[in-house]
């Protein structure tokens, strides 16, 4: 069977993940950012304002968070530091953030960095105020700690902060500033500087010997940037071929689809697929990330077509709920919507953002995107 | 009802109620002749149509053919604010161009006499008499002009910050002696047997503390809200009936012109894309409006309205990113009948001893170019009634900041800051920015930039919540333009809530609250004038904020 998967997130790289593994012959085409790079770094299955203490994980997710280098599902759950001073549950996290579960009772020391926006002070005083710090005793307090990254270094973005530790000579720097800032701390909680590629981190807590990690990360830090280099090395390692280019539109013609990239000049695949997942994000807007943060495609909509016939937009300008445009709102063009993925008549698969009413969890999208590939190995 | 506060002595000689343009230029005139002042603001200074206007101190060259007086008066006393707050000022040339068309010729001539009498007002604000342009010359200093230009004109206007003029003008009442409360509402003008005013009482809208002061003279100074506040005090009066006049905006994420542009939108009314600032700016609308005017925003078809008729001789402005509005609401003189354009930009200060209720004066109409010389006639009146003949000098004496001129990049060296930090920062506090460099000597810390879309430093920060009665992340936006530039405040809001709630005693949570207080204000602003795309991609960054933020229940502000 060979399968496109239209869409690099968290949703489209668990479709192709849990495809690959059914044996298809998976082509994933991707281009630029989304959601999925504003991600935090906290995972979940539903909101966590939606207290997810009694959430269990499908093992086939665990299974995918495994494969997934970035990330850590634990099967009690974690406690991760929000960027803005709340201690906050999560089902899993990005490995590089501290997961504060284990430290009730102890000192978690945060350093007085000079990065523009980390003011260890008023972090630390929200997060010692945070119910869940106070239920576990655990309690905060700031390190004064000197050379770790110079003024200069931090007037950018924690995103370029982050940038200098892929480096392993920073990271042994940064080890041997905490230890002489306070060396009796329990355990370090840092700002999302740990690395844009996942292993940092662990490095460091090699290097320290004592738990620390980051905090999660604010829109555009790092914890997206890890997110892809833990995708491109899964595809890759797993045997998708992966396509960056951004894709203009999907015809069918008999039963198989042709999947055209938005751009005249890149080449297209002669052969056509038997099996299109979309998980596109939103509901399919031409929507994405551009490379410097905060910005947006000002190319048209994605479109779905049969034939040479357009059957018109499955997007809508704000929303992402299916239920209120009405339950069969896809249906009109061409999608038949089934359960929490939605399939097309023969071999449309939609997953992620595209079924969902609101900006999901990640846990949630792996979840959605897995659950597509099943439909789709079912046929 | 009739209250009798028999023998009580006045607190004040003159309670202001409203903190904008005209409120604080009378509680500034006042208090500079020595009068007692104590002014309440239901929201923040500069919150309604001062805060949101064009941005503009200009001579109103469109009020020429029916209103001269107000084009001379604005003309004179915009002189006057450029001597007093030199370093609010900043030039704009306005560009105004005609089609060629079969009529073209005659609109043309029509302009250039109708500019040749605008010329004579111009030199009374320092302003260059206006430039024939042909069709090649306009194209020169705008490439980006459409069509098939006969010509234009070229003339001469001063842009402002309206809300730091009424921050200078409270500040400097303030200075000298007068209360200010801002997010403290007049609950009640009070009366005595006799139906004189006395005074108010208050409610301030964050702490619920209540209480009252004793007046001589009540001034309503609320514009739009002028009739609501009259009839705290039981007045029954038409003669300050206003008719509000919703003024929309929409900016961009840049300049997207170094001229101003004049165009027509699709009814024939004047609207113009102006370089203000850092960003380029579209006004504006003008239409009755019958809403909730504490929660008045613009509307996608306002936008539309004003987008379209800027890209008919300006199109690049359709590809341009817009990022924002503003929504105000004129205070216009009453009339039935004709349309919103048409009316008087006159003001009128009333007495309304005639309706029984003597003490108490309403101040209606006006518009900011001319806000002073309101102010002023009005101080006059009531200096004249409590016996006070010194004169008014809110025309010579200095707005705060405004007494030196400083040189931002000589202060940028000197002091090691940014130089675009120094520049916007000497915009805004003229030469008070060296005590905001002064905090940053003292604590090197509060360098920091906290919102690199405009700058704002940690240090004006505190500054502003310290001396100007900022108490919410909107407050400090207003004065700092934190928060307002193509991020949204997504990269500030939450640090600058932190501060607020460490300065101010309150806890953590309140601080993340105030952060997304600011977040759901801006969102409506933002909503009417981004794309759909735009729209979408906030609405993720959004949640992925607020999941930063996120409030549970049982964490909600203590």
């Amino acid at each position: 069977m060979k399968v496109a998967v239209v869409g690099g997130g968290i949703a489209g790289t668990a479709a192709a993940w849990a495809l690959r593994r059914g044996g298809a012959d998976v082509t994933l085409f991707h281009d630029r950012a989304g959601a999925s790079a504003l991600y935090a770094g906290a995972l979940d299955v539903t909101g966590w304002e939606e207290d997810p203490e009694d959430e269990s994980v499908e093992p086939e997710l665990v299974a995918f968070a495994t494969a997934f280098e970035a990330w850590t599902v634990g099967t009690r759950g974690a406690r991760v530091a929000t960027y803005d001073g709340v201690l906050r549950p999560a089902r899993g996290v990005d490995s590089a953030l501290l997961d504060l579960r284990a430290l009730a009772g102890r000192v978690v020391f945060v350093p007085d960095a000079p990065v523009d926006g980390w003011d260890a002070g008023s972090l630390v005083r929200a997060l010692g105020a945070s119910r869940l710090a106070v239920q576990s005793r655990i309690s905060f307090r700031v390190a004064r700690v000197a050379g770790m990254v110079d003024a200069a270094e931090g007037s950018g973005s924690p995103f370029d902060v982050a940038a200098l530790h892929d480096d392993a000579t920073r990271v042994e720097r940064l080890a041997e500033c905490l230890a002489q800032g306070e060396p009796s701390a329990d355990a370090w909680l840092l700002g999302p500087w740990l690395g844009t590629r996942p292993g940092v981190a662990d490095r460091l807590r090699q290097l320290l010997g004592k738990p620390c990690g980051e905090t999660t990360s604010p829109p555009g830090g790092a914890a997206g940037a890890r997110f892809e280099a833990s995708r491109d090395s899964l595809l890759v390692g797993c045997g998708v071929h992966v396509r960056r280019t951004s894709v203009g539109s999907v015809e069918r013609h008999a039963h198989r689809f042709r999947v055209a990239p938005r751009s005249r000049t890149a080449t297209v695949d002669d052969s056509g697929f038997d099996v299109v997942v979309l998980a596109i994000g939103g509901l399919a807007s031409g929507l994405s990330m551009e490379e410097n943060g905060f910005g947006a495609s000002l190319e048209g909509p994605f479109s779905v077509g049969i034939g040479h016939r357009a059957v018109g937009r499955p997007s809508t300008t704000h929303g992402v709920d299916v239920a209120a445009l009405g339950l069969h709102a896809l249906e009109s063009v061409g999608i038949v919507s089934e359960g929490s993925a939605v399939s097309g008549e023969a071999g449309l698969f939609v997953a992620g953002d595209c079924v969902m009413r609101r900006p999901r969890t990640a846990l949630e999208a792996a979840s959605a995107g897995i659950a597509a590939a099943s439909l789709a190995r079912q046929g | 009802m009739v209250e009798v506060l028999a023998p009580a002595t006045p607190d004040v000689d003159v309670v202001v109620i409203g903190g904008g343009v005209n409120g604080t230029g009378v509680a500034r005139d006042a208090a500079l002749r020595g009068l007692r002042v104590a002014l309440f603001e239901r929201n923040d200074i500069a919150f309604g149509a001062s805060g949101n206007s064009s941005g503009m101190i200009h001579g109103g060259p469109r009020y020429l053919t029916y209103d001269p007086d107000v084009t001379y008066t604005s003309c004179l006393d915009s002189g006057h604010i450029q001597r007093i707050a030199p370093h609010l000022l900043f030039r704009i040339p306005f560009l105004m161009p005609v089609q060629k068309s079969v009529a073209s010729g005659v609109e043309l001539l029509g302009l250039d006499a109708f500019f040749d009498l605008y010329d004579k007002y111009q030199p009374l604000k320092r302003g260059k008499p206006h430039t024939r342009l042909g069709g090649d010359d306009l194209r020169k200093l705008e490439p980006g002009l459409h069509g098939d230009l006969a010509g234009g004109i070229g003339f001469d206007e001063w842009g402002i910050d309206g809300a730091r003029l009424c921050i200078g003008s409270a500040v400097d009442a303030a200075e000298n002696g007068a209360e200010i409360r801002t997010h403290c509402t007049v609950t009640e003008i009070l009366r005595r047997e006799d139906g004189r005013v006395s005074g108010v009482r208050f409610r301030d809208r964050f702490t619920g503390e209540t209480g009252a002061r004793l007046a001589k003279v009540v001034v309503n100074a609320t514009g739009a809200w002028s009739p609501i506040t009259q009839s705290l005090g039981k007045v029954k009066s038409l003669a300050a009936r206003v008719r509000p006049g919703k003024g929309i905006h929409v900016f961009f994420d840049r300049r997207l012109t170094n001229y101003a542009i004049a165009a027509k939108a699709i009814d024939g009314r004047q609207v113009f894309l102006e370089p203000w600032q850092n960003m380029s700016v579209i006004g504006t609308t003008d239409d009755d409006f019958f809403g909730d005017l504490d929660e008045c925003f613009a509307t996608a078809d306002e936008v539309r309205y004003l987008v379209q008729a800027v890209a008919r001789v300006f199109p690049a402005v359709t590809r341009a990113r817009a990022i924002g509005t503003w929504a105000g609401v004129r205070p216009t003189l009453h009339e039935w009948g004709p349309n919103e354009d048409a009316l008087s930009r006159d003001h009128r200060v009333v007495d309304h001893a005639a309706d029984g209720a003597d003490g108490l004066y309403s101040l209606v109409g006006g518009k900011l170019a001319s806000y002073r010389l309101f102010a002023e006639e009005a101080t006059d009146t009531i200096a004249r009634r409590l016996g006070n003949s010194t004169p008014g000098r809110t025309h010579t004496s200095p707005l705060p900041g405004g007494d030196e001129q400083l040189d931002p990049v000589a202060l940028a060296m000197e002091h090691g800051i940014d130089a675009t930090v120094a520049t916007r920062l000497e915009y805004r506090h003229g030469s008070r920015a060296r005590r905001v460099i002064e905090r940053m000597k003292k604590s090197p810390k509060e360098t920091h930039v906290v919102c690199p879309c405009e700058p704002v430093t940690e240090a004006e920060i505190r500054y502003v919540v310290q001396h100007e009665w900022a108490r919410t992340v909107d407050d400090v936006a207003r004065r700092t333009r934190l928060g307002l530039g193509a991020c949204g405040g997504m990269r500030c809001a939450a640090r600058c809530g932190a501060i607020l709630a460490e300065m101010h005693g309150e806890s953590p949570a309140a601080g993340r609250n105030h952060a997304l207080e600011f977040l759901e204000i801006g969102r409506k602003r933002r909503i009417a004038a981004v794309g759909p795309e735009q729209a979408r991609q906030e609405a993720l960054a959004l949640a992925a904020t607020r999941s930063s933020l996120g409030l549970r229940k049982d964490e909600a502000v203590r």
